[in-house]
């Protein structure tokens, strides 16, 4: 069992939730970004409990970006949610080394998953 | 003395927290008793706090206010602080002490954004402490809140898409199940 997959849980019906959350932040309340990462967070999560790992990374970095925007320094919040960012990015890279059978025939691939677990660990 | 609740959001911005909340203290100590104090500014004094993870000198704050001039507060405000109170125990993991702050805060306001933000509060403190049923009937009811409402505030105020948004995405954490795996 991976570490993601530890949870279960009702994972469709949850991105079906965090998808209406983008949906609403993305139209109807632009420039919201704190929200919006939050949500990419959870997406991305989701999805890397459920193993498509590729999208889990381009969820979580959207969230990353998205933290990036906000400079107020007041928000420590921010900057320990942000670090949490760093964290999820390099655990959902190296479950991927670890538990994607289809690297096993790919070993470039697999040492670029790796290279970018290490970026994500410092 | 009025430029002493800009100064301490300064010392909050620039990480200067002990200068920061000496600060506070001598605002507080220097306000007559009978003397109103716009709520406003110590809200967002003990926020800035939460914010920057000071999370008891927050609770401090609103401690301190709360004992001073209680009744110069309109209700909305007593709802807002003891939200305040119900994040910053819910941070610190005091999940009885978040939950009563959190029932006050719900028992007293009348204003339905306020009890959405109260019960937002509620699902994200139930999720916390692995209460996933409690967590999802608290969501489901700030939903209930917002339908209810109509359209037309609901485009009018920005404040009110992004607590829906907030209420979908932490429905989506429930279920996710992310909080507590």
């Amino acid at each position: 069992m991976t570490y993601f997959q530890s949870g279960g849980g009702r994972d469709l019906e949850a991105l079906e939730s965090f998808e209406r959350a983008v949906f609403i932040v993305k139209e109807e309340d632009r420039g919201y970004d704190g929200q919006l990462a939050v949500v990419y967070q959870g997406i991305g999560l989701v999805h890397a409990r459920i193993g498509i790992w590729d999208e889990a990374i381009d969820y979580l970095k959207l969230g990353h970006s998205c933290l990036g925007k906000i400079a107020d320094r007041i928000e420590y919040r921010c900057l320990i949610f942000s670090q949490d960012f760093v964290e999820e990015i390099w655990r959902v890279r190296l479950d991927h080394y670890f538990w994607d059978e289809r690297l096993l025939l790919d070993t470039q691939e697999r040492e670029n998953i790796l290279m970018e677990a290490a970026t994500f660990s410092e | 003395m009025w430029c002493a609740a800009p100064c301490a959001f300064l010392n909050l911005k620039e990480v200067r927290h002990v200068k920061a909340f000496a600060t506070v203290k001598r605002f507080i100590s220097s306000i007559p008793q009978h003397e109103l104090i716009d709520p406003d500014v110590f809200l967002s004094i003990a926020n800035s706090c939460y914010q920057a993870l000071l999370t008891e000198k927050a609770i401090e704050i609103l401690t301190m206010f709360f004992g001073t001039i209680n009744r110069s507060w309109d209700k909305e405000n007593r709802a807002a602080a003891y939200l305040g109170f119900g994040e910053a125990y819910t941070d610190l993991a005091e999940y009885e002490k978040a939950d009563s702050f959190l029932y006050k805060a719900l028992a007293i306001t009348d204003d339905p954004e306020s009890k959405v933000m109260v019960m937002c509060q509620m699902g994200y403190m139930s999720n916390f402490s692995c209460n996933y049923d409690d967590a999802l009937a608290a969501l489901n009811q700030a939903l209930e809140i917002i339908s209810a409402e109509s359209g037309e505030r609901r485009e009018k105020s920005k404040r009110w898409s992004k607590h829906t948004a907030l209420v979908h995405a932490q429905i989506g954490d429930v279920l996710s199940e992310r909080g507590g795996a």
